[in-house]
């Protein structure tokens, strides 16, 4: 045990290891600064990187990285009302209003503040809340899985996104796409028409890569005003005037860092979702509600902690269950596999090592968040000087070459680029992206679990529900599908009566 | 176009769930759900889903008149993302033979071109980005991009 700690922070004294986490650091800023680019694409690019690296800096990477990008989406929120990231959308209306009246930098301070908070909460619940869990796990059958996969699953479809109907849509998609391959049990090719690179089914880091990365360059570029630049900022201090805000609203900022970790831990539902939950619970429990959305400073402090603290949170079921609590987290396993570490219970007593570099890395990244943060201030109004029509053919070269890179496979390329017009068109029409993803990673995983149990149980659905945890896991899960399913023959049901 | 969208899941949520209900099982085990249970599943679902996307559309008397492309073509946006999608496919011809370098220089000097950026500036940075991700990939995390058979 204590050797391994050792060895833990023996990966920091590494210069390599140093060098590393500077540079993930300014490539987070960098990626989430930039709107459309988020900390996925920027973790899915990284995975080319991290393939040559040991896992221990491999994951350093893009711990630090997601850190920095999760905050740095909050800087063109505040200036020019464009999220960085998703996880930022759910105060940019707040965080812009504030810069209108001419408080762009108390806000960004405060941003920074909340987001070195909230990572150092989330990094405390992955720490503790791990060796809580590691009990639970091991009580795991195949019924809690299926459920725990399909709750995940059904979290981001029904609850992350306005219409559920269409994240259900999604969330087929996603699971039939990872049904293409040759299945295990018999062998049989399912869905492959003949293509032999179909057979080991569709790789998800291309379609990420697509569905994220080449779908927002399309995006953008729909969008247009290619030579525009994104903003500027007003002078002033910075760090007692975003503390004595964090300590205003502190009962906020726990509540928004529990909500974070609940939420960052549950499968399918990471930082943007977190900052939403937490967001709407702050309006409800505010002595100004009525000032949401009009430039309330408190949004930023709630919203601001939970999807931060919800980054750590969603490595605690990927970790222990090798389930990605968000997407970088799917990302995170990837690599893990790819090092031929699998996640599980084996991962406390084989990697621990691995694990004490991970703890050690969350804490150190959100603490380097604060000088970093302010850098990145300051350095912002120049990169935000880039115009899209410099930025956006770079970045579709990113993608062409992240996309080959993982299996040196130019179908991949062609995948990426099928996935990327999916994206954009279902985007366009209201359907999320992110059940796809959701499914294409899940999908294996819930039919395995699915078929394992009905064949356990001779078709008996009775035994889906027998276990204590199966049936808490799987009420909850039929609730979420119940409840949105109200809500639309309700509506149905209304319509009618007042025709 | 949730119309379509809609009519789309119908389709293929019943083709789905027709070619799997042909999947084997294993000999012997009929009683036992085979590789064709998921996807038939999800096909039907799909369909499901299909259909209400599509009652939703014909209640609301939202399904699309009429079908035009021109209002698209006019927009320079809309070609620009098309060109980004064109570029891809060009990449995915060209690379093979041309080699990454000057696919890649090429694909991305003439979007930055296209989309205002001058023509020396485009030259140059497109070119940049192409020989140093290049020589990036290559030398310093050895994965070796297609370097054609010109070069």
């Amino acid at each position: 045990m204590l050797d391994s700690i050792l060895r833990g922070l023996s990966s920091f004294a590494d210069p390599v290891a140093i060098v590393i986490i500077v540079l993930s650091a300014f490539y987070g800023i960098f990626i989430g600064a930039i709107p459309g680019l988020t900390a996925t694409m920027a973790a899915a690019l990284l995975v080319p990187f991290a393939f040559r690296l040991d896992p221990a800096p491999a994951l350093m990477a893009i711990i630090v990285m997601q850190a920095m990008a999760i905050f740095a989406g909050d800087i063109p929120g505040a200036l020019v009302r464009i999220p960085g990231t998703p996880a930022s959308a759910a105060y940019t209306q707040d965080s812009y209003m504030l810069s209108l009246q001419g408080k762009a930098r108390l806000v960004l301070s405060v941003d920074v503040i909340a987001s070195a908070f909230g990572g150092i909460l989330g990094a405390i619940a992955l720490i503790a809340g791990a060796s809580l869990l590691i009990k639970i796990t091991t009580k795991f059958s195949s019924y809690e899985y299926f459920w725990l996969t399909l709750l995940g699953l059904s979290t981001a479809a029904f609850i992350a996104t306005a219409s559920p109907l269409k994240g259900l849509v999604s969330m087929l998609i996603g699971l039939l796409l990872s049904t293409i391959g040759i299945e295990i049990t018999l062998g049989f090719p399912r869905f492959t028409f003949g293509n032999p690179n179909l057979m080991g089914g569709i790789s998800y880091i291309p379609a990420m890569i697509g569905l994220f990365g080449l779908a927002e360059v399309l995006r953008n570029v729909r969008q247009g005003r290619m030579h525009t630049p994104l903003g500027k900022l007003e002078r002033g201090p910075m760090i007692r005037p975003a503390l004595s805000v964090l300590w205003r609203y502190r009962i906020g900022a726990l509540r928004g860092g529990l909500i974070g970790i609940l939420v960052g831990a549950l499968p399918g539902a990471g930082a943007d979702i977190a900052a939403w939950l937490a967001y709407g619970v702050a309006k409800r429990f505010s002595k100004k509600p009525e000032e949401f959305g009009k430039g309330s400073i408190e949004p930023l402090v709630d919203a601001g902690v939970a999807n931060n603290s919800a980054l750590a949170a969603a490595w605690i079921p990927a970790v222990l269950w090798g389930i990605p609590g968000d997407s970088v987290a799917a990302i995170v396993i990837a690599v893990l596999m790819l090092k031929g570490i699998r996640p599980g219970p084996t991962i406390f007593v084989q990697y621990h090592d691995v694990l004490v570099s991970i703890y050690i890395t969350f804490i150190l990244a959100n603490l380097l968040m604060l000088p970093v943060g302010y850098l990145a201030i300051k350095a912002s109004s120049y990169i935000m000087r880039t115009p899209k029509n410099i930025l956006l053919p770079i970045i579709l070269v990113m993608c062409i070459v992240g996309a080959f890179a993982i299996n040196n496979s130019i179908f991949d390329v062609g995948l990426m680029l099928v996935m990327g017009i999916l994206g954009y068109i279902l985007e366009r029409n209201g359907f999320p992206v992110a059940p796809i993803v959701l499914g294409l990673v899940l999908g294996p995983m819930l039919e395995q679990n699915f078929m394992i149990s009905v064949i356990k149980s001779q078709w008996n659905l009775a035994e889906f529900f027998s276990r204590p945890l199966s049936a808490l896991l799987g009420a909850t899960t039929l609730l979420v599908w119940i409840t949105p399913l109200i809500i639309f023959l309700k509506k149905r049901l209304l319509g009618h009566q007042r025709r | 176009m949730d119309f379509f969208i809609g009519l789309i899941n119908i389709g293929l949520g019943i083709y789905i769930a027709l070619v799997a209900a042909g999947f084997p099982r294993l000999a012997g085990l009929e009683k036992f759900p085979g590789p064709g249970l998921f996807p038939q599943i999800l096909g039907v679902l799909l369909a499901i889903t299909g259909i209400i996307l599509v009652a939703d559309q014909i209640r609301n008397k939202a399904w699309p008149r009429k079908i035009s492309f021109l209002p698209i073509i006019r927009q320079p946006e809309a070609i620009d993302s098309l060109l980004v999608v064109f570029a891809v496919i060009m990449y995915l011809l060209l690379a093979n033979i041309l080699g990454f370098p000057l696919v890649a220089s090429i694909i991305c000097s003439s979007l930055m071109f296209k989309m205002g950026v001058r023509f020396w500036m485009s030259i140059l940075i497109g070119a940049g980005t192409a020989l140093v991700t290049y020589f990036f990939f290559k030398h310093v995390l050895a994965v070796p991009l297609p370097s054609g058979i010109i070069f």
